[in-house]
């Protein structure tokens, strides 16, 4: 049967990112863009006003809305958890297809099969595709040179345009033999159990479960101050943030390796993206607009995190580009993303996928000016913040700064990451550095919104 | 197999935690300040304050006391019903009713019929009767009852006690402080981080109450590796556990201090009660101290064991008169040092003991010395503070009583030289000053922070007058005392002595001409 790797984009047009934007979104930015010019030439103090009064209240609906994720992430039911008797107990285990994409990077070849070869699952319903370039003859080479394990093949994958990991997946997914089926990276570390808690999960669950996401953390944490922050971030996200969001049943934007799918319907779902530079977190909002669920399972996946700054800024350029060609994917359509979702879900979409992008995006101007009251006390920044928005600005100033630190906190300490919670103490740093990479994302989108710049690993 | 979407249910997990009723408690003074004067002064000095005049009940009551008093009764009972339901949904405090019967009926009368009231009997009312919480699903009606009638008498009894106290932070501190045992105790006992954050804010918390509470704040933490170090699992993880606590600590004095420096343009402004301290006048034996401390560590411990046997006997904490009675206590303990009636209203001891039992009791031992020994040395330290007889030690450590300036008498004295004159009170406690001819009362204006160029600058044209407060105790640790080095007894520069009202003194603002303008 022939395979597709861009099917969805031919068939589902209106779900692929192929088009960045629509007419009618440019042509709506477009009119945002003249009303605030001409709100800014007619009444600049109104408008100046109408916009931080808009951005405080963005902040305070962040506040809460990070409160309560956290309370309902440690929740007990907020994850799949099993005991190891229940994994002990002999049970006729599914085939479980396993895709790792990889580009160029033969260097975690022998690691990535060490990893596979150690998870606890029956060797013989192990189906384990290497994704390789047909193109990337270094890779190719080193898999060919290694013995590989029975249950282990590779996949080539034929050069063509866009050269993205889910274009790779989708011809994996092509050929999955797996009742189940999972996309690791190749540097993962999976915990050996892994596999045996996500069949469980998809067995203790209803049919609309359709994926269980690993939690991902790193363990080369301690390699330097971004793999610390790095850590501290994924711990907060991972542990104290999709937790919640499973508890509320509600769009979870996946992470990008260990979501564990029912490979019958994610064919139904035609698969990734291949123009979508975070698949991941399309494929979780479009499984919940088909009205599927995600789960959050209790195993973690130990990833390598990127121990340089020019390549992690490249990495999170790629992630907040992949946000925004979601956020505008979906929004293509609003009165029936908000019939998909229901109006919780949605704002649960809009505030996970838009909200975090343009946070990063308007983060750096409102720095500018408290740091600008604090060192000059222009009377003009005082005139934009009248009594009651100044309170609650300050309230978002000081309480939710501290908030969203302490939240990392909580998450390193939850990880027992005990010798990192002072890199903490300069996580404004580290959010700079996400403005950085969101602004560069932000300028990308318009310029190249298909590229890939590849996360270099091996540096630890 | 595990249900769907969940794993096993862990015990710990099922243990409630009543922290959003120490929440409610305290938003309670707030919400009885609703449609009352918030005295902010000018600028937002006041919303800083100073270790007297503590930020947080006052920034608690900012926005209440922005709505106006005729929609009071709505706004309370609005918020009580949102506050409580909306914590206890997300906290999962399914079984947590409030006394007598689900959701509410306890709370949202009260919490309306103190909306109108700003006397601190009410504040406290309203600030400790939710802590009477109860199970009915295991409850008999008879039990509802009695518990009902126990929970009036012992809210009148912790009214009576926050009388006494007299601080206007009693409520929201208390509450605090209240917490922050109960989530120590709780921690002890099942070691859950939740626990761990809730002392940890609250312990920022009260050291944004102002004094007693900071001494108690920092007391704790320095005895709080004890309880860590005594627990075999916790041990291995000191460092995290009081990096996490300090952490809120830590930062909310620096926000207090990075405030002052915005708006009082001194960052250590709240901290200068520090330097104040005269040890060197202690007297030179230590009997007396000694005896002192000896007696207050005694009561102290005494209300904590109460609170201690109460925690002990309910394995989950949901019971209502040990909060009370351990409120009480520890209120009693850390405010002036009054005795309390603390027994009114409890429950029967006997009847929440023979629920599980003291097995449980060694778990609380070294929280509850902690507790103990950090409520008995701030207690001491306030003690030394609030008793006249030992003003030696800290001539200007209790709160003045320094009656408000007799306005009407300054404006017919100021009108007699000019019709324009404009009066800048200084000082706290110039904040609660009122005028009663209105025309009048807009000559007045509160000022923490006296930048005498400032106000020649801001008001030209204008005759400017001072009117500064006698540097009584905590006065003494008024901006316009230590800007301008000994304003009352000495003057400044640019300031000519005009008269004495009592015991406030009246300046003009004077140009290098002479006169004011």
């Amino acid at each position: 049967m022939h395979c597709d790797p861009l099917e969805l984009s031919v068939k589902r047009p209106d779900w692929s990112a192929k088009a960045p934007l629509t007419a009618m979104q440019k042509f709506s930015a477009l009119g945002l863009l003249a009303l605030c010019a001409a709100g800014l030439a007619m009444n600049p103090l109104a408008t100046g006003r109408l916009f931080v009064g808009f951005m405080t209240l963005f902040y305070l609906v962040s506040i809460v809305y990070r409160i309560v994720l956290v309370l309902a992430s440690v929740r007990p039911e907020a994850t799949f958890s099993f005991s190891p008797a229940e994994l002990a107990a002999p049970r006729d285990w599914p085939v479980y297809s396993i895709l790792v994409p990889m580009y160029r990077e033969p260097e975690t070849l022998r690691q990535m099969i060490a990893s596979l070869s150690h998870l606890d699952y029956p060797s013989d319903k192990l189906d384990i595709q290497l994704l390789l370039e047909a193109d990337d003859a270094l890779t190719l080479d080193a898999a060919q040179s290694l013995r590989l394990p029975p249950f282990m093949r590779i996949t080539l994958v034929p050069p063509s345009f866009p050269r993205t990991k889910p274009k790779a997946c989708n011809i994996g997914l092509h050929g999955a033999k797996g009742e189940f089926l999972v996309v690791y990276d190749a540097e993962d570390r999976p915990e050996p159990d892994q596999l045996k808690k996500a069949v469980l999960a998809f067995s203790a669950s209803p049919e609309c479960v359709a994926c269980v996401q690993s939690r991902l953390n790193y363990y080369n944490s301690r390699h330097n101050l971004l793999t610390r922050w790095f850590a501290a971030d994924y711990s907060s996200w991972f542990d104290l943030s999709l937790p919640g969001l499973a508890y509320f049943r509600t769009v979870i934007p996946l992470g990008g390796t260990s979501n564990h799918f029912r490979s019958s319907i994610l064919r139904e779902l035609l698969g990734w993206d291949a123009y979508n530079v975070t698949e991941d977190c399309d494929l979780g909002v479009r499984l919940a607009r088909a009205g599927y669920e995600t789960r959050m399972l209790d195993t973690t996946t130990w990833e390598e995190a990127c121990s340089s700054l020019p390549y992690w800024i490249r990495q999170r350029t790629r992630w907040q580009k992949g946000y925004m060609q979601t956020f505008f994917v979906h929004t293509r359509d609003f009165p029936r993303l908000v019939r998909d979702l229901g109006p919780k879900n949605t704002f649960h979409f809009l505030f996970l996928v838009g909200g975090s992008v343009f946070s990063t995006l308007a983060n750096p101007l409102f720095w500018l000016m408290t740091l600008a009251w604090f060192l000059f006390r222009p009377a003009d920044i005082d005139l934009l913040y009248p009594g009651p928005l100044f309170a609650a600005s300050a309230f978002c100033l000081f309480a939710g700064n501290f908030l969203f630190f302490h939240v990392s906190l909580l998450g390193c300490y939850r990880r027992r990451y005990d010798g990192i919670l002072w890199a903490n103490l300069f996580l404004p740093v580290y959010w700079a550095m996400m403005s950085v990479s969101g602004w560069r994302a932000f300028f990308q989108f318009f310029t190249n919104p298909h590229q890939w710049e590849k996360t270099k690993h091996g540096l630890s | 197999m595990p249900p769907a979407g969940g794993g096993h249910r862990s015990r710990l997990s099922r243990v409630p935690i009543r922290y959003p009723l120490c929440v409610i408690c305290c938003l309670s003074s707030p919400i009885g300040a609703i449609g009352a004067p918030v005295p902010s002064g000018t600028a937002r000095q006041a919303l800083i304050g100073n270790a007297w005049h503590a930020p947080l009940p006052r920034l608690l009551q900012a926005p209440f006391a922005c709505v106006p008093r005729l929609y009071f009764l709505l706004l309370a009972l609005a918020t009580a019903f949102v506050v409580f339901h909306f914590i206890r949904r997300i906290a999962g405090l399914s079984q947590c009713r409030l006394v007598g019967g689900s959701g509410g009926d306890g709370v949202l009368p009260e919490t309306a019929d103190c909306g109108g009231s700003r006397q601190p009997t009410a504040d406290c009312r309203i600030g400790q009767s939710p802590l009477s919480v109860s199970s009915p699903s295991r409850r008999a009606p008879s039990q509802i009852h009695r518990n009902r009638l126990l929970s009036a008498i012992s809210c009148l009894g912790s009214a009576a006690c926050a009388a006494l106290a007299a601080l206007s932070a009693a409520p929201t501190a208390s509450a605090l402080a209240l917490c922050s045992l109960f989530a120590l105790l709780s921690w002890s006992r099942t070691r859950r981080l939740a626990d761990w954050v809730f002392f940890s804010f609250a312990l920022a918390g009260l050291l944004l109450c102002g004094l007693p509470y900071i001494g108690w704040a920092v007391m704790m933490l320095v005895l709080l590796p004890l309880p860590i170090l005594a627990d075999r699992r916790s041990r291995p993880r000191l460092g995290g556990l009081l990096f996490l606590c300090l952490a809120p600590v830590l930062y909310a004095a620096a926000c207090w201090t990075l405030l002052s420096y915005l708006i009082l343009d001194d960052p250590v402004f709240a901290w200068r009660f520090i330097g104040g301290l005269q040890f060197s006048s202690f007297p030179p034996t230590a009997l007396g101290t000694a005896i002192a401390a000896t007696g207050v560590a005694a009561m102290a411990g005494a209300g904590l064991s109460r609170f201690a046997e109460g925690a002990c006997a309910v394995r989950n904490l949901d019971e209502a008169g040990l909060s009370l009675d351990g409120g009480a206590a520890l209120s009693g303990a850390i405010g002036p040092c009054e005795s309390r009636p603390s027994t009114v209203g409890s429950r029967g001891e006997e009847d929440l003991v023979s629920e599980s039992g003291k097995q449980d009791k060694k778990i609380f031992l070294l929280p509850i010395f902690t507790a103990a020994v950090a409520t008995a040395a701030a207690a001491l330290w306030f003690g030394l503070l609030v008793s006249s007889g030992l003003d030696w030690a800290l001539p200007w450590g209790t709160p003045a009583n320094l009656p408000p300036p007799d306005c009407d008498a300054v404006a017919r004295h100021v009108k007699e030289a000019t019709p324009w004159g404009r009066i800048f009170v200084c000082g706290y406690a110039g904040l609660g000053s009122t005028c009663t001819n209105p025309e009048d009362a807009e000559r007045f204006e509160p000022c923490l922070d006296p930048h005498i160029f400032v106000l020649r600058k801001a008001y030209k044209g204008q005759r400017l007058y001072l009117l500064v407060p006698r540097p009584d105790r905590e006065n003494a640790l008024d901006p316009c005392e230590w800007r301008y080095g000994g304003l009352y007894a000495n003057g400044a520069q640019r300031l000519l002595f005009d008269r004495d009202f009592g015991p406030w003194r009246l300046f003009e603002v004077v140009g290098a001409d002479g006169v004011g303008r």
